[in-house]
């Protein structure tokens, strides 16, 4: 399981916005009493974008990805932005491929089968990405490897 | 197998790690975003430098030897929104692109997209600003922006197209700062390494946090102002315009409420550096963290509550002069604050003097200067006087240049080796301090005089008695401009190579960043450090 660091709850997100909102509005209105309305526009226009990257924030804030391996099935379940995501793959046809960008990517993994392919690990760092890495190879497409037990891998932090 | 699955993504992407230009313009990286930032006020630093160099030749003598007054105008307004807009400002968000990640322990901003976007808005803007110079060379139009960066209705609603491009470029500078802004709040309040509270934070981010907020309290009446500038050029209205029910001195309340806080915008972050640097080649930790932290907010509050004393002598009710005044004054308590700060964090400390360190030195004493002549300004019966005077030129450029483009050099010494890799050359470091503050002094502290004596601000032209002074200061002026060409060498070199730099590059040096190898790899803190 992978989450990415947040550290602003909703509620001190609001209170943040609040304030910012507050004080630019208040602002604005005292120079559009003296006859300078048009400062209102732009006070408004930086409230949304600052809503906005709040918003952006907070809809990642449960971000997490969630990889659960039996004996037949892999299953990945994803929240993107509150959007679940989920997929299921066979396990022993499961590939794992994993791609090496010289740059500022780093790793990418990827499972795939039936010509499907999805990526995994987006939210680890390049570390947990090989261990994850190392362990999937001992555990896809190779029965022979395969031992029986429950396993729900500890990655991420 | 049952399964509800989407196409499958990402499978044809790009590969290759873009190299060139392209690399540049879709950089998301915090770090190279930084160092665009920065290459690019040094850029802009050097032409604003340039402008001004030819200002100051004109003044070597009275009388008018190398440009017309209305070319002259225009040199002085680029001049100070360039130095302002596209070299001070651009130099505090580049550090704080570099340093707050590593500070903070993030991987990067927050918002890495929109960070691209800020930096690559600038050289628009910038563009937009001087390109009026190159019009007229051509015969279009009259020249850049005539009127003085503050820009004062009515002379900008009859100023010719120069105007219509600063107005877009500010807005376009406008709009970088305000992501700029946005950025560093959530990320400082959301990317911070699990156990670092508010009061645990470096005091960098602190400052960069109340300059951000400034930025977004006052950035919109700014924009606000400027259109309205247009529409009363362009659209009939009449805000400005007395004749039309219009009023002129609301333009200067609009940009100053603006104007004023834009100091404490380029002055907090490097307020904000001093601690660390001080603390570092003390060998002590930073005294009185709270009592600064509480001073940077309490300015940047009455730094919104001050902005008509810039405009004292333009007819305002006894009563708001009063009250603009006092405020003012006000202002300097928690900033005396900060000064002891300072000093206490010296105090008996190990003190050694690498470059950094001197910088910061020249620092504090001359803003000092800036501080007290500062409250002479303040005063409301002895501004009527200095209002509009050369006194007032050496008071801000010992603000902004000794408190800003100094501090921005404090910062880019101090934490060069560390971005770099590589140990910057001391001995030109050296150099390169000593001849920007012997020069500095030698071309602003004579302006306070011939100020004091009545020489007005803005003019190409004056009178024989000022002749000794303004000699002098042209000398310092243009000792100061090729001496900083041995910055760009420093830098130069240390980007190109040099003796090795370790991750603590400093033994004193305290914090995140330093836990980092030097250069730091391209993504750090990809796990968040805990902080105790």
């Amino acid at each position: 399981m992978a989450r990415p660091n947040h550290a602003l709850s909703m509620l001190q997100s609001r209170v943040l916005m609040l304030a910012v909102a507050g004080i630019t509005g208040v602002i604005a209105l005292a120079f559009a009493a003296v006859g300078a309305w048009l400062v209102i526009p732009f006070a408004g226009l930086e409230i949304v974008a600052l809503w906005l990257a709040l918003r952006h924030l907070q809809r990642h804030a449960d971000d997490e990805e969630r990889l659960d391996i039996d004996d037949t099935q892999i299953s990945i379940r994803r929240h993107t932005a509150g959007r679940v995501e989920h997929y299921q793959f066979q396990r022993y046809w499961a590939q794992l491929r994993i791609e090496h960008l010289d740059g500022r990517s780093g790793t990418r993994l990827f499972l795939r089968s039936h010509g499907r392919e999805v990526e995994i690990g987006r939210l680890l760092t390049e570390e947990q990405k090989e261990n994850l890495a190392d362990d999937l190879k001992t555990r896809l497409g190779a029965v022979e490897q395969q031992r029986i037990r429950q396993i729900a891998p500890e990655e991420g932090n | 197998m049952s399964q509800t699955t989407t196409a499958p993504h990402d499978t044809h992407h790009d590969t290759h790690y873009p190299g060139g230009i392209t690399r540049w313009l879709t950089t998301t990286n915090h770090k190279e975003i930084g160092s665009m930032y920065l290459i690019f006020a040094l850029i802009m630093f050097f032409v604003g430098g340039a402008m001004i160099l030819a200002v100051r030749a004109e003044l070597f003598q009275p009388g008018l030897q190398l440009m017309q007054p209305e070319f002259f105008n225009q040199l002085i307004g680029i001049h100070a929104l360039i130095m302002i807009f596209a070299a001070l400002m651009p130099a505090a968000t580049g550090f704080a692109n570099w340093q707050i990640p590593l500070m903070i322990g993030a991987p990067d901003m927050a918002l890495p997209r929109i960070n691209n976007l800020g930096f690559w808005l600038l050289p628009p803007a910038a563009i937009l600003l001087t390109l009026p110079f190159l019009l007229a060379v051509f015969g279009i139009g009259d020249g850049a922006l005539n009127t003085g960066w503050t820009m004062y209705a009515p002379l900008s609603v009859q100023g010719g197209i120069g105007v219509d491009f600063a107005i877009f470029s500010i807005h376009i500078l406008g709009i970088s700062s305000i992501l700029g802004s946005i950025n560093v709040i959530v990320t400082i309040f959301n990317l911070r390494a699990p156990g670092m509270t508010m009061m645990k934070l470096p005091i960098f981010a602190w400052g960069w946090l109340i300059t951000a907020f400034l930025l977004i309290a006052t950035i919109p009446v700014l924009a606000g102002a400027v259109t309205m500038l247009l529409t009363d050029r362009h659209f009939g209205t009449h805000f400005f315009n007395a004749a039309g029910g219009g009023d002129p001195i609301l333009f200067q309340h609009l940009f100053w409420f603006f104007g004023h806080p834009e100091v404490y915008i380029l002055l907090l972050p490097l307020w904000g550096l001093m601690p660390h640097v001080l603390a570092t080649f003390s060998r002590k930790p930073i005294y009185g963290y709270k009592a600064q932290v509480y001073s940077f907010i309490a300015i940047g509050l009455l730094s919104v509550v001050v902005w008509a004393h810039h405009f004292f002598t333009a007819g305002l009710p006894v009563g708001a002069l009063l009250y603009f005044m006092y405020s003012t004054m006000a202002i300097s308590l928690p900033l005396a604050v900060l000064f002891f700060c300072w000093i206490a964090t010296m105090w008996k400390g190990a003190m050694t003097f690498e470059t950094p360190m001197l910088f910061a030195q020249g620092f504090i004493i001359m803003f000092g200067v800036a501080g007290l002549t500062g409250l002479v300004l303040a005063d409301v019966a002895a501004d009527a006087q200095y209002h509009h005077s050369y006194f007032v030129i050496a008071h801000f450029h010992f603000a902004l240049f000794a408190g800003g483009i100094m501090g921005v050099m404090t910062g880019v010494y101090y934490w060069l080796p560390k971005w770099t890799g590589h140990m910057y050359d001391e001995k030109l470091g050296k150099l390169h301090f000593w001849l920007t503050v012997i020069s500095f002094n030698l071309t602003f502290m004579p302006q306070f005089f011939v100020g004091l004596a009545g020489m007005p601000r803005r003019i190409p032209d004056y009178a024989l008695q000022f002749t000794e002074f303004n000699a002098i200061s042209t000398v310092g002026s243009f000792i100061l401009g090729f001496s900083q060409l041995i910055f760009a060498w420093v830098i130069y070199k240390c980007i190109k190579g040099g003796e090795k730099a370790e991750g603590r590059v400093w033994e004193g040096a305290d914090g995140l960043e330093w836990e980092l190898s030097s250069p730091p790899p391209l993504h750090s803190w990809n796990t968040p450090p805990v902080v105790k």
